[in-house]
Formats: C-alpha cells, sequence, structure tokens
C-alpha cells in the first residue's frame, strides 16, 4: 500500500533522538531537542500526504488531473505548524537566556547548587 | 424620538476614546471636557422621560440572529429611573472629579475614558430589552469597574482589591447567565418584553425556580449581598469619585434593578420571598454591625452601603406576599443622594486632611462649614431624621414590613429596627468624633481648605435630600411617576402608627447606645476575625499556588528533569501497550508494506534519511554546542530537502529560512554561554544506568512515532478533502498554488492565529527581557578580548550591505508570485528579516539600529493589525469574514489576498527583528534592552536586565570607520 518505510524510520531516529535530547538536564539540550521534535512532528503530518513518487505538487497546471497531485491541506498545517514551532522555540531561547542571566546557569544542577534559594518559589512569586 | 435615545446611549461611548488623547494634553483639565458626555446624556434622558408614554419607542437592530440576541432598547419607566440616575450622578461625580483628580494624580485621559465607558456600559445595561445584551453590558460594568477600582495600579491595597471585585462579580455574573439560558429555555425568548408579558408556560416552576436561584447568585454578587458582601468594602481603594458613583450610587444597584426587572417573572414563586428577605434583611444587619465596628470612614459608608444594598433587594421580597411593591425607586433616589453625597464628603475629607481614620479627626465643622452642612444633612438623612428623605424611606420601610403578617415580616422588622439604630448610632459617632470637637494638631499641620468647585456636587445632593424630605408629596409623585403603580399620597406625619413608635424607639436606643458608648470608649471596637470574609477569600486564592507548590515539592517534581522521564514512560507504555493489543491488525498493515521502488527518487531519500539520520546522532551524541548546533543545522537542511522529495516547494523554503533564523537564535545564545565559559558546566552525578534508561524511553518514543507513519490512514487524494481545495483552488480563490490558497483564503483564519502567536511569542520576549533582575547573581567578569566586535572585515562589510538589495527584491518576486507559485508573504517576511540582520551583523546593532529608525514591534503590530482589518473589511459588507475580493488590473489578478499576505508579511518580519536583535546586542557585550527602543511595550518600571552598557562600544560601534 504505502512505500514510506523510509519515513518512518526517519522519524523514529529524529523523535528518539529529540526525546533524549529533551531529557537532559542542560537547558540548551532540552531546546535543541525541541527543534528536532517539532521537525519530526512535522514529518509525521507530511507523511500522511501519502507516498509522493510519481506525483506532482500541488501548484495546478491547467492540463494536469488533480489526482496526480499531492494532498495540498497536510502541507498547509505544516506550514502554520513550521511557524508556530518557530515561535515556541523562539520563545524558549530568550526564556534560556533570561534564566541564564539571572541565575548564572543554564543547568538543573547549576540551579539546584546550594546556598541558591529554590528557582520553584522565584518562578511562583515573580 | 430615536435620536435621543441613541444620544443617550452613544454619547458616552463616543466620547470615551476622544478623551484619551485628550488626557495626554490638557492633564488634569480633561474633566470639563468629560462634562459634555454625563450632561448630553441627561438632557436626552431628560427630555425621554418627558415625553408621553407612546412616544418612547423602542430601538432595535439584529446583533446576533441565531442566538435571538437582537439590540434592543427599551424606554420604560424603570430604565429612564436608572438612566436619570447614572446621567445625572455622573455629571455631578465628573464635576466633582475634576476638583478631586488634581496634578498630584496621573492618566486622567485614561480615568475620565474609562468612567465614560463604564457610564455607557450602565446605559446599556438599564435601557437593554433583550436579556443576553443586558447580560454583556452587564459584565462589561464589571470590567470597567476593575480597572477604576484598580486605577492607582502601584497600590497594593488597590490590585487587591480590584482582583477581588472582578472575581466576585464575572464570576456571579457567570451564574446569571446560566438563569438567563434557563429563562431562555423556559419561555423561548431573549426579548426581555416578551418575557414580561407571557405568563410562564404550565409545569415551568421548576426550571422558573433553577433560573431565579441562579440569577439570585447574579444579583448577590453585584450587588453586594451577603455572601458577597465583602468586595464591597475593599473596592473602596478606588479614588473616592468613583466610590461616590459605582460602589454606592450606580453598579452596585444593578442587581437591585435586576431583581426589580425580573419581579414579574419570578416574583410568583414560593422561594421568591424566603431567600431575597432572609439574606436581603441579614445583609442590612451585618452590614450595620460592620460599620459600627469600623473606624476608617471609607470602610463605614461601604458597610452602610452594603446595608441599604440589602434592604434594597429584601424589600422586593414583600412583592409576593403583601401585594405589588410600592416605593422601591423612592428608596433607591434616597440611598444614592445621600451616600453619593456622604462619599463626597469623605473625599474632601480625606483630599483636605490627608486621613480618613475617625479616631485622627475631629472639629472639621469649623474647618470647613459648607461640607460640615452637608456632611451633617447625609448623616441625618442615614440616620432617617425627620425632614430628611431618609425619614420618608424609613417609615415606608416599616410600613412595608409591618404589612407581612408571617415569620419574614418580623424577620424584616426585627432586622430594620435594629439596623436602623446601628445607623443612628454611626451617624452620631461619625457627627461627634470629625465634624465636632477639635482636629488634632498633627492633621491640622496639613490641613488645607478644600475648594468651593470640589463642594459643590456634595450641596447640591444635600439639597436634594433635604427638599425631597420636606416635600413628600413631591418625593412620592416623582418616584412613582417611574413605576405603574398608583402612588399613594405620602405626608410627614401619619400620627402614632406602629411605625412611627418603631422609629421613635430607633431614635431613643440608638442615643442611649451612643452615649453609652462614649461613655466606655470605641477604641475597644474592631471587626472580629470571623467576619473578615474578604481575608479567607485571599487566603484561599493564595492557596491555590500553594497547593500547587506543595504538592511539586511533596512529589519531587520540582526540576523537568525529574518529571519528564515520568510522564514520557507512561505515555510511551501506555501507547505500546494499545499498539501490543492490536498487534494482528498492525501486522496485517505492515504486510501490505512496500519498499520504495528502486530508482533515483528512492536513492534520493534514503540518502537523505542516512543524512539526517546521521545528524540526529551526533547531536546527541556530541556535548560541545557549536558542533551540536551544526549537527542540528545539517537535520534542518536536510528535511528541507526531504519536502522538495514529497513535492512540497512551499515548506522546503520556509524550512529552509526557518531553520537558518532559529539556529541564529540558538547560536547567539550559545556564544553568549561560550563567552561566559558556562556551555560546558558540570553537572551533578547521576545514578548509574539512568542514561541507559533515557535512551530506552527514548527509544520506545521513537518507535511510537514511526509507526505511527506506517499506520496512519491515507488513502488516495479522491477521499480527502485535500482534493475539494486542489479542484477549487484556481475557481474560487484565483491561484493556482493550492497550498497558498489554502493558508490565506480556505484557512485564513489559521493564519490570523497564527501571525498573531508570532506576535505573542515576540511581546513574550520582550517580557523576559525587559522585566526587571530578580536575583542578585553578581555578573561574570568578561575579559575585553572576549567580547565579540563588530567585523571589520571590508568584503564581508560589502557583500552583505551590497547584498540587502537583490536579496528584498527577491523577496519581493517571493511575495507576488506566492499566490501561483511556491512563495508568499511568510517566506518574504524571512527572507527581508534576515537581510535586515545581516546588515545588523556587520553594522553593529548601535550602528544599525541609528540608520533604521524602525520599531521592529510596532511594524509586527501593524501587520497582524492589517491581516484583522483585511479579514474584517468583508464583514461590513455583509459578506463572511475574510471574504476575498479580486480585480483585474491589466494581465493581473489582483486581490485581498495580497494585502493579507501583507500583513503577514510584515508581522514576521518585525518577530523575527525583535526577538534576534537583542540577543545580538547581547553578544557584542551591550545591554539586551534599553528604554527608548522598547517605546510602548514595556512595563514603566523596567530596566536593562543585561550587562552595564561597555562604554567604548556604545560610543564607538565598529562599522563606523
Amino acid at each position: 500500500m504505502t512505500a514510506q518505510l523510509d519515513t518512518a524510520i526517519l522519524v523514529a531516529v529524529m523523535a528518539g533522538g529529540a526525546i533524549y535530547l529533551c531529557l537532559s538536564r542542560r537547558f540548551l539540550r532540552v531546546l535543541l531537542g525541541f527543534l528536532l521534535l517539532s521537525n519530526a512532528g512535522n514529518l509525521v503530518v507530511l507523511a500522511m500526504s501519502g507516498d509522493p513518487t510519481g506525483k506532482r505538487s500541488a501548484t495546478i497546471h491547467p492540463d494536469s488531473d488533480p489526482a496526480w497531485s499531492v494532498d495540498p491541506l497536510p502541507q498547509a498545517l505544516i506550514l502554520t505548524a513550521i511557524v508556530i514551532g518557530f515561535s515556541v522555540a523562539a520563545y524558549l531561547t530568550v526564556l534560556l537566556y533570561r534564566i541564564y542571566v539571572d541565575e548564572g546557569s543554564a543547568t538543573t544542577t547549576g540551579l539546584e547548587r546550594p546556598g541558591r534559594s529554590d528557582g520553584l518559589d522565584e518562578g511562583l512569586t515573580r | 424620538m430615536k435620536a435621543l435615545h441613541l444620544l443617550l446611549l452613544l454619547s458616552p461611548l463616543l466620547s470615551a476614546p476622544l478623551l484619551l488623547p485628550l488626557g495626554r494634553r490638557l492633564g488634569a483639565r480633561v474633566g470639563w471636557a468629560a462634562l459634555v458626555a454625563p450632561l448630553l446624556g441627561l438632557s436626552a434622558c431628560l427630555a425621554l422621560y418627558l415625553l408621553p408614554e407612546a412616544q418612547r419607542t423602542t430601538l432595535s437592530w439584529a446583533w446576533i440572529p441565531r442566538l435571538g440576541a437582537d439590540l434592543s432598547f427599551t424606554p420604560d419607566g424603570l430604565a429612564l429611573f436608572f438612566g436619570l440616575l447614572v446621567t445625572g450622578i455622573g455629571t455631578l461625580v465628573t464635576l466633582y472629579a475634576t476638583h478631586y483628580l488634581d496634578d498630584s494624580y496621573e492618566h486622567h485621559g485614561q480615568f475620565y475614558c474609562i468612567l465614560q465607558l463604564f457610564m455607557g456600559a450602565m446605559l446599556v445595561t438599564v435601557f437593554s430589552g433583550n436579556l443576553l445584551v443586558l447580560f454583556v453590558a452587564w459584565e462589561l460594568t464589571g470590567i470597567t469597574s476593575f480597572f477604576l477600582i484598580g486605577f492607582q495600579n502601584t497600590k497594593a491595597e488597590a490590585q487587591r482589591g480590584a482582583r477581588m471585585a472582578l472575581l466576585t462579580t464575572v464570576s456571579t455574573g457567570l451564574a446569571l447567565l446560566v438563569g438567563i439560558i434557563l429563562l431562555h429555555q423556559v419561555f423561548g425568548t431573549l426579548d426581555l418584553s416578551l418575557i414580561l408579558e407571557t405568563p410562564a408556560p404550565h409545569g415551568s416552576q421548576g426550571s422558573l425556580t433553577t433560573a431565579f436561584l441562579f440569577c439570585a447568585v447574579g444579583i448577590f454578587g453585584k450587588s453586594a449581598i451577603f455572601p458577597f458582601h465583602y468586595w464591597l468594602p475593599n473596592a473602596m481603594a478606588a479614588p473616592t469619585p468613583v466610590s461616590a458613583y459605582l460602589h454606592s450610587a450606580t453598579m452596585v444597584k444593578l442587581g437591585v434593578f435586576l431583581t426589580a426587572r425580573l419581579l414579574p417573572v419570578f416574583g410568583g414563586l414560593e422561594s421568591w420571598a424566603p431567600i431575597l428577605i432572609s439574606f436581603g434583611f441579614l445583609t442590612f444587619l451585618l452590614g450595620a454591625v460592620l460599620a459600627w465596628l469600623s473606624y476608617d470612614l471609607k470602610a463605614v459608608l461601604a458597610h452602610t452601603t452594603v446595608a441599604q444594598l440589602g434592604v434594597l433587594v429584601g424589600q422586593y421580597g414583600w412583592g409576593s406576599q403583601a401585594g405589588p411593591v410600592f416605593g422601591d425607586t423612592l428608596h433607591i433616589l434616597n440611598h444614592t443622594m445621600y451616600k453619593a453625597c456622604l462619599f463626597m464628603v469623605v473625599g474632601i475629607i480625606d483630599h483636605c486632611t490627608g486621613t480618613r481614620d475617625l479616631r485622627q479627626l475631629g472639629g472639621l465643622f469649623k474647618k470647613m462649614p459648607l461640607t460640615g452642612v452637608t456632611a451633617l444633612v447625609g448623616l441625618a438623612a442615614m440616620a432617617g431624621l425627620p425632614l430628611t428623605s431618609g425619614f420618608i424611606s424609613k417609615e415606608l420601610l416599616l410600613e412595608g414590613g409591618l404589612g407581612l403578617q408571617s415569620p419574614l415580616g418580623a424577620w424584616s422588622i426585627i432586622s430594620l429596627a435594629l439596623g436602623s439604630m446601628l445607623h443612628v448610632l454611626i451617624a452620631l459617632r461619625i457627627a461627634k468624633h470629625a465634624l465636632a470637637g477639635a482636629l488634632p494638631a498633627k492633621v491640622e499641620a496639613r490641613f488645607h481648605a478644600p475648594s468651593l468647585g470640589i463642594q459643590l456636587p456634595p450641596l447640591l445632593l444635600a439639597t436634594g435630600v433635604l427638599y425631597f424630605g420636606v416635600q413628600p408629596a413631591a418625593f412620592g409623585a416623582l418616584t412613582g411617576s417611574f413605576g405603574s403603580l398608583e402612588t399613594p399620597q405620602l405626608s410627614l406625619w401619619h400620627g402614632w402608627t406602629p411605625a412611627a413608635l418603631i422609629s421613635v424607639g430607633v431614635f431613643l436606643a440608638g442615643g442611649l447606645s451612643f452615649w453609652l458608648s462614649e461613655r466606655r470608649g470605641w477604641s475597644r471596637l474592631s471587626v472580629p476575625r470571623a467576619l473578615k470574609v474578604d481575608r479567607w477569600f485571599e487566603g484561599a486564592l493564595e492557596g491555590i499556588p500553594s497547593l500547587g507548590q506543595w504538592l511539586n515539592r511533596s512529589l519531587g517534581f520540582t526540576r523537568p528533569s525529574t518529571f519528564l522521564p515520568i510522564i514520557v514512560t507512561v505515555v510511551v507504555a501506555t501507547l505500546l501497550t494499545l499498539l501490543f493489543r492490536h498487534r494482528e491488525a498492525l501486522a496485517a498493515g505492515l504486510a501490505l508494506l512496500e519498499t520504495p521502488a528502486l530508482s533515483v527518487e528512492g536513492a534520493l531519500r534514503w540518502g537523505v534519511v542516512l543524512l539526517i539520520s546521521t545528524g540526529t546522532l551526533l547531536a546527541v551524541v556530541w556535548v560541545r554546542p557549536i558542533p551540536q548546533l551544526f549537527a542540528i543545522s545539517l537535520v534542518g537542511i536536510g528535511v528541507a530537502f526531504y519536502y522538495v522529495l514529497y513535492r512540497a516547494p512551499d515548506l522546503a523554503l520556509t524550512q529552509l529560512l526557518v531553520e537558518t533564523a532559529s539556529l541564529l537564535l540558538v547560536l547567539l545564545v550559545v556564544v553568549r554561554f561560550k563567552r561566559d565559559r558556562a556551555d560546558l558546566e558540570p553537572l551533578a552525578i547521576r545514578p548509574r544506568g539512568s542514561r541507559l534508561a533515557r535512551a530506552a524511553i527514548s527509544a520506545g518514543g521513537g518507535l511510537l512515532l514511526g509507526f505511527g507513519v506506517l499506520i496512519f490512514p491515507n488513502g488516495p487524494i479522491e477521499e480527502r478533502a485535500g482534493a475539494f481545495y486542489l479542484e477549487n483552488s484556481i475557481p474560487l480563490a484565483k491561484g493556482a498554488n493550492a497550498v497558498n490558497t489554502i493558508v490565506v483564503d480556505f484557512r485564513g483564519f489559521d493564519t490570523l492565529l497564527e501571525i498573531t502567536v508570532l506576535l505573542i511569542a515576540g511581546l513574550g520576549c520582550l517580557g523576559l527581557l525587559s522585566r526587571k533582575r530578580m536575583s542578585n547573581v553578581s555578573e561574570v567578569e568578561i575579559p575585553q578580548s572576549d567580547l565579540h566586535p563588530v567585523p571589520r572585515d571590508f568584503i564581508l562589510k560589502s557583500v552583505a550591505i551590497g547584498g540587502f538589495l537583490p536579496l528584498n527584491i527577491f523577496a519581493l518576486h517571493i511575495f507576488f508570485r506566492g499566490h501561483n507559485a511556491p512563495g508568499g508573504g511568510f517566506v518574504a517576511g524571512l527572507i527581508t528579516a534576515l537581510s535586515l540582520i545581516l546588515v545588523a551583523f556587520v553594522l553593529g546593532v548601535p550602528g544599525f539600529r541609528r540608520r533604521l529608525r524602525i520599531m521592529p514591534m510596532r511594524v509586527a503590530v501593524t501587520g497582524v493589525f492589517l491581516a484583522l482589518v483585511v479579514a474584517l473589511l468583508p464583514t461590513l459588507f455583509g459578506l463572511p469574514p475574510l471574504a476575498h475580493q479580486y480585480m483585474n488590473v491589466g494581465p493581473l489578478e489582483i486581490g485581498t489576498t495580497l494585502l493579507f499576505d501583507a500583513g503577514v508579511y510584515l508581522a514576521v518580519v518585525g518577530v523575527t527583528l525583535k526577538l534576534i536583535l537583542p540577543l545580538m546586542k547581547s553578544v557584542h557585550g551591550l545591554p539586551a534592552f534599553v528604554r527608548d527602543e522598547v517605546g510602548d511595550f514595556t512595563a514603566a518600571n523596567s530596566e536593562p536586565i543585561d550587562l552595564q552598557p561597555i562604554q567604548h562600544l556604545a560610543e564607538t560601534p565598529g562599522g563606523e570607520t
């Protein structure tokens, strides 16, 4: 039916790596994990448009049969998803920067160092 | 006569926005301009009132026909009565406020603007002939009240009072909405006049009772009836004109208004009388007791207001049992006049002495005799002394209560007698402790005499109180003219009726208790802890975050790295178990899989997969951030190429540019880390095997998503929604690029919200960068040599600057062809933004800003606004939103889609610049934020969070040579 084994493997590798990075204690690695994860998610949606082999892009030519075009809807959705992903990534980046400027560290170990007030409290009262 | 009606409703709403710029120019004097609207409204309302009833026509427009919500406004007696109150007291209060809010206050324009918006919302509420419109305006009064209470928003008590008022009135307002929906269920319409005319359908008693209970919650919340009485005293943090207007004369009377409105609907219910009478008169007693125990003059008045509201609502309870209610408008007018008057007097006292504490005042009668007389009249009305309107109101109330031969009647009389006695006591106390005696020397030093202008409005109100007190017949005739009932002749003296006897007893008891309190001293009085409901409310509110904190702490979930693995494990394990249980179906599906045919394309796809996988693995394995970033960029570019293989050129273009922009952002942070040598901070040692566990979880998650790709259904194109877009892209959206037509036309709302998200992210970053530093971690010392100065390389500079124009021409090309070929506003916006970043890179941010004086955030806001306007414009012509229009210009077919895309373009340029520039500056050793570039978008007390500007760099930015 489908011939998208390559996409499946690609998504598996990317998502696995992304989750691994997200579980890190270095916030920078978490951020990179997020970038990977949003790309992997976009690929999952893209895969739903089916195997593209032998098809045309979704730009319509007067003489072509729409049945031979790829599905434009997942692409439009991904276009939106890329932008939202960019917004979130940018926000996370600036957040990371802010944490670093405030705390002088960007790792959980650094934030838990003795003598430092609990970051959780500050987060709530701020 | 429609013109009069429209003038009345629209004058405050239209004048409100004008007052903002006027306020900026005129300062405190803007109050005079603010007088225009209430005066216009008052004259229009008077003119409407004087018209014969047949000529008072209803205004009506369809608003949301599907919900049965029409904008209809009916000038009946009740509405006109409240309309006159709102505009009349509004005029006096505005006049008072022009004197009260002197130059020591700020933002006068905003104050009057919100005040007028409130006035407009009030008028819409009382004139509305549709319950849904009434509800919307009802909530608007609450929201404007929130802003007015919190007007001095730097004060903690103003913040607390505003929050408490908003939470209470809005949440009870939701109950009112439920009540309105139930009424709609029963009567099948939201039209108020229809609901009032039709008798309730048979068998609807149950739903009617439920509707009444919900409406009662809304009424009680708005009018501060027990158990919601706590918010009103806390709302007194507002400037005094607001307290006099909203929290005694008008807004809190909305509950009373709605009770009167719905009396014909609910009055026959068995629960009507018990609920209104028991809660209303309990509130009367409770408010009086609390007022007796308070010593802040404003708190005393606030609590007596709570008490009076209790009576005003409670007396409607008599309606169903002892015949129709007479005199409700009389009581309301009486209370409004004397209480607004007293509030204004307290405002004058506060203004002139700097204190409202009864224990520190005295001798004010001699100091300001005019206000002293006014105060005495107001206090006499509060105590219900003869020759004031208060006396007439109280006698009527006592007679009404005595007319009821039931336990409820007895309860009203007991509450009325005891509460009135306390009112006498309170009035005497204020007279003795604020007006008589001598002013303490400490206060005397600060004292300044009030101007005549500020004393005039309360004096006018006091005159009214006296006039109606000696002319009860006129009082009765005036207030009776708003109702439909026959007005009995009112007179000063009825002979020794039971009501008169109770009155005399109340005066005697009040005098006696005052004498006793004087002897024993007032100082021991204070509000007992059990009655401080506002404290409980605050406690509960603060308990919510504390609970979360406690829960997190006790579970040990203080860091993402502790709880994230658990969450991911649970999700992955659950889904894998599900997959395993359906393994037969899965196996059947997988058996159908084909490997991609061996062709050039197949080989390319496998090659790209290999490339991306390598990049991913390297990003995981490598530890140093810069190589890691390189690996991630490999992935990003690989994905862009993969999009090409998937026949998605739009995605490929976008991905390539977004990847560049986001990597640039991350790179800036990484460079900053590296500069401080914080990129390889040591971590605490983890237990053995934790890395293995993480790897296992990640592998599970990856497998899950991979399986998803294989089993998610993707049938032939004819069966999908996509086929519709492919077929209709050219006929309906006049564009050949189906992806672009979906984005800007078919699903334009998505795009509108998407750029809004972009804007929100930009604003969030702005907030993150401009808020005050919280911790006092000392800055890392940076050697000068480690700063990244602006590059001085000539070739690099010429390429970057020289490339600017061609790049933007290319962006323009991409922008215009977007509708028919890959491209569009988003891609073009990224190209422009990146070309600007490139220029900023070689010029240095200060140099860049000097040459390009645009505020990125303004550009972004303009863009979102443009897209919004384009989306909403068709609604003016009766078309659905986002119905794009096309016209032929020569061979081209130009549509409003182009304007919409231009909005997207501007938003992208603005937000991307705003995100990257501050971080760039940080890397250049400059503060990420300075006030002048922030403009209107930052908090007043923000300061640069980053390093202090390094002088030599700030003064001589590179690129100037």
